[in-house]
């Protein structure tokens, strides 16, 4: 087991090392990042403080070196924009995404995994139909709609927050959060719970689930414990490597209800070509890929005794 | 031990003023509606078992042997399956008509199961010992630790070496046979009155057969449990049955006890498994003859005996009329059991036979 991780995260480094060297290359090599382009101008001071900080007087090899250095040491530099540390605003940014992300993540485990037992034990019945044309919409009905949608109809009722944002209205964190997480969960509920109604279906025919029903166990039994433990595993890799995407950051969701995460001042860095801003984004999505993998491993071993981590 | 009645012989089919036998099937029929019509697994049939005894229900693969004895337990989903009559009864009371809470306290307790396959049959993510242990717990009402003990004494019972470490390894860390104990240990945990083994040694090789046939043996000796073995296997049944049913398309054909149904064959599909059966108590071997043709669909069964296509025996009078169970009167018939058979040639069969059989 330690000597798995320990592969795992050697190998984690490698792929942010390939990471960054490539979006290094897409940003800061194919085109000089503090250069005026069309309306945007940038002040010639601090060009030569962003020169100096990246050291882009150097080869490209050394260039990349103290690059890598500096990400490593947290220090990611100030925006262009705003000449703000960028290393305050991820600072900022990381909680409310990764706020969003375990509670849209909770959400669609909870819906999902109901509705696909719900299915699967009440297979071909109405309960079944219902769920499985509720849940073709879920994942038809791309995400823009549903929160473009929601934004329209809620935001501003109730207890859900107005968008735009007003910037003198304090709103607590879980008024902001419904709407985006709904908006997030809904497509991997309805993914999931196809997922577990199809698995469930399977495990269901199993012989061992015959042998619980033979040892005298109760149906709630049977399928709660049995039958669910091996069903949930194909689901448990799906709503890892889910949560490791959405904690890199919910590009549309966040932007369309102006929530302060790292969707958001992604796509704002990117209309701004805020290079500063776009690499440590990137890297942390990618970052936080690699860790939710390695752990969707480490649990898939425990989850299925009959894999072993080498 | 407790034989029911007091002649101490095997009680008769018809148990007028007798105590009921331990487990009894009566005119069971099961069917499942599918979308290509009905099919009729299990039509009508009826046999008993007793303490202490082996049964043996004989017949191809869709013959209705299994379904017959998972309609025992609840196994059978309904819908699709319904079950237009007859009645199972364990010592008297009829398990179909209990509501589903009483039934699930006999499932495991009283009657118990072991199946084909070991590796499939048990779960892959919990220990062996823990899906042991959840057989006692969930039928008495004992502690973690208690329960434990016991698992560990069953383990050893069985013949698996170091229970200790077994009692915590998941079942792909057995071997098949293994595997096969370990379903036995689990279905033993309740002491059941009634074991029913569906081919409970199909999946493993030869050598590993031969122990876990002994292994059924001594604990039937032991704990006088009555073992229903359901097997397509003729060679099993020779050495390990009292009784044996031969089924055909959802009817018993032929029952009666082993030496009747081996050496005094009064069906002609029974006729036709011995003949395709190589033996070694033969001096000279005769030609092994198939049976012709494939066992026919459930939802299509033929007029009259359904094995007629196939029989080399089969007159007009075969396809005209389903044959009854007809007790067979032999001069022979004297080892207790009460031999029957459903065809109209079995005077034929029985001639047929005994010419294979002479050297």
């Amino acid at each position: 087991m330690a000597k798995f991780i320990t592969r795992r995260l050697a190998h984690a480094v490698l792929v942010i090392i390939a990471a960054t060297f490539l979006i290094y290359l897409g940003l800061f090599v194919l085109g000089d990042p503090f250069a005026s382009s069309g309306e945007k101008t940038v002040p010639p001071e601090i060009q030569e403080a962003l020169r100096e900080k990246f050291g882009m007087n150097q080869p490209f090899f050394m260039q990349y070196l103290t690059y890598l250095q500096n990400m490593f040491t947290f220090d990611f530099g100030i925006d262009f924009e705003q000449r703000r540390d960028v290393g305050d605003m991820l600072a900022a940014a990381v909680p409310a995404t990764a706020r969003l992300a375990v509670i849209a993540i909770l959400i669609e485990i909870v819906i999902g995994l109901t509705a696909g037992v719900i299915a699967a034990v009440s297979q071909y019945t109405f309960r079944d139909v219902f769920i499985t044309i509720i849940t073709t919409l879920g994942i038809g009905i791309p995400v823009f709609v549903i929160g473009i949608g929601l934004r329209a109809g809620l935001s501003g009722e109730w207890i859900f927050p107005a968008v735009p944002r007003s910037f003198t209205v304090e709103t607590p964190w879980w008024q902001e959060i419904i709407l985006p997480a709904f908006t997030l969960a809904i497509l991997d509920a309805a993914f999931i719970a196809r997922l577990m109604r199809g698995s469930m279906l399977e495990v269901l025919r199993a012989d061992y689930v015959r042998t619980a029903r033979a040892k005298g166990l109760s149906e709630r039994k049977v399928i709660g414990k049995h039958a669910f433990r091996n069903s949930v595993i194909p689901v448990v890799t799906y709503t890892g490597v889910s949560l490791g995407v959405l904690l890199g950051g919910a590009l549309i969701t966040e932007t369309i209800f102006e929530y302060q995460g790292l969707g958001f001042l992604l796509v704002r860095a990117i209309q701004q070509h805020n290079n500063p801003v776009i690499v440590p984004i990137v890297v942390f999505a990618v970052l936080t890929f690699v860790v939710l993998s390695t752990l969707v491993d480490i649990l898939y071993a425990y989850l299925d005794p009959r894999i072993r981590l080498h | 031990m407790a034989r029911t009645d007091s002649t101490g012989s095997t009680p008769d089919f018809d148990l007028d003023g007798q105590a009921a036998p331990l487990l009894e099937i009566d005119d069971l029929r099961v069917h499942f509606k599918t979308d290509h019509g009905v099919v009729k697994a299990v039509d009508g049939v009826s046999w008993h078992v007793d303490e202490g005894e082996t049964l043996a229900i004989v017949g191809e693969s869709g013959s209705g042997k299994s379904v017959s004895a998972m309609s025992i337990l609840g196994l059978v989903p309904t819908p699709p399956a319904t079950f237009p009559s007859g009645d199972i009864r364990l010592r008297g009371r009829s398990i179909l008509k209990m509501p589903e809470k009483q039934q699930r306290k006999l499932r495991g307790q009283e009657i118990a199961m072991i199946f084909q396959d070991p590796l499939t049959a048990l779960n892959p993510v919990f220990k062996v010992g823990d899906q042991i242990a959840e057989m006692i717990r969930t039928h008495q009402d004992v502690t973690k630790t208690v329960a434990r003990r016991r698992v560990l004494d069953l383990l050893g019972e069985v013949g698996i070496p170091n229970p200790g470490v077994r009692i915590n390894q998941y079942p792909h860390e057995f071997s098949g046979g293994m595997r096969q104990r370990a379903m036995i240990a689990m279905a033993l945990a309740n002491d059941p009155k009634v074991l029913l083994a569906d081919e409970p040694t199909t999946a493993l090789d030869v050598t590993i057969q031969a122990q876990i046939m002994a292994l059924l043996e001594k604990l039937r000796q032991e704990r006088n449990t009555a073992i229903v073995l359901i097997t397509h296997d003729l060679g099993l049944v020779a050495s390990h049955a009292d009784r044996i049913n031969v089924m055909y398309a959802g009817r018993i054909v032929e029952a009666g006890s082993c030496d009747d149904v081996f050496y005094r064959p009064q069906h002609a599909y029974t006729f036709g498994l011995l003949s395709s059966l190589a033996r070694m108590d033969k001096q000279r071997q005769d030609r092994l003859l198939p049976i012709k043709g494939v066992p026919p669909s459930l939802s299509k069964v033929p007029p009259g005996c359904p094995f007629h296509p196939r029989c080399q025996f089969a007159t007009q009078g075969c396809v005209e009329a389903v044959p009854t169970l007809e007790t067979v009167v032999t001069d022979e018939t004297m080892n207790g059991g009460l031999h029957r058979a459903a065809c109209i040639h079995s005077d034929q069969v029985e001639i047929a036979y005994s010419e294979r059989l002479a050297p």
